[in-house]
């Protein structure tokens, strides 16, 4: 039994769609930001996959992956700084209770 | 046959992981399942003859990022991941995800792929050359996100004087 790309790419979108679920049912703003990077981490699993599997010879993929770990790192560190700042102002990290620009 | 073993054992504990994650009430154990979730995933990466990003992993996400994350609980006082989640909530969220999941499962398990079939480059050489050369560009706008972001960060966080 040999594993191909497409079941690293089957196990990818599960991960992706678990964290989608994280992220739109927790309702503590950190939940939130951690069900994130569960997604992030599943495209990267794609990106990787298809870098060894479809570009062997350049790896392109990985650089991209690089890239998404770059972006992910700064965006962590802005949300939770974020969070920090609604935190002192409304004494609280639920996510519903920051509704300020809901229509 | 190796590969096998050892894909399907990462992927179970990526997805256990994953899974105690997002049905434990204590955010702390939250935390602390996804550092699995994410040393799970740097196995993955190993296998995928990517072992740069594997130790990128380890050291990017299971150490910084889970860490931030655990500073910030500590700092708002919150050990709770859920205020029990309202039955609206989870049922949209479990009826988009269990969507999404039912459209790309299917598609990746199905997906006719049309592979060269030779071996991947595996040397970490290899990817700093490129990173220095072809990459460069994208390289140092990297450098810039993450100082912006180490700035923005500071400047939001600190306390009013």
């Amino acid at each position: 039994m040999e594993i191909t790309l497409n079941h690293y790419l089957t196990f990818s979108a599960i991960v992706f769609c678990m964290g989608l679920y994280g992220a739109l049912s927790k309702r503590s703003a950190i939940a939130v930001m951690m069900c994130l990077e569960l997604m992030a981490n599943a495209v990267n699993i794609n990106l990787i996959a298809l870098a060894k599997y479809v570009t062997p010879a350049t790896i392109k993929g990985q650089f991209f992956a690089i890239f998404v770990m770059v972006v992910a790192a700064a965006e962590v560190g802005l949300g939770l700084a974020i969070v920090l700042s609604i935190y002192r102002q409304k004494s609280s990290i639920d996510v519903d209770e920051v509704n300020l620009l809901k229509w | 046959m190796n590969e096998a073993i050892a894909f399907y054992a990462f992927a179970a504990l990526v997805i256990l992981g994953a899974a105690s994650m997002l049905r434990s009430t204590n955010i702390v154990h939250s935390a602390f399942w996804l550092l699995g979730a994410l040393l799970s995933t740097a196995g993955i990466y190993a296998l995928l003859s990517a072992g740069f990003l594997a130790i990128m992993q380890i050291f990017v996400y299971a150490g910084a990022i889970t860490v931030l994350l655990l500073f910030v609980i500590m700092l708002t006082g919150s050990r709770v991941a859920d205020v029990e989640a309202r039955g609206t909530n989870t049922l949209v969220a479990g009826i988009v995800a269990a969507a999404l999941a039912g459209i790309l499962v299917p598609l990746q398990i199905s997906a006719p792929w049309r592979l060269p079939g030779t071996e991947a480059v595996t040397s970490t050489s290899v990817l700093g050359r490129m990173l220095f050369s072809n990459y460069l560009l994208p390289f140092e706008l990297a450098s810039i996100v993450l100082l912006v972001a180490l700035v923005g960060a500071i400047f939001l966080a600190r306390e009013e004087e």
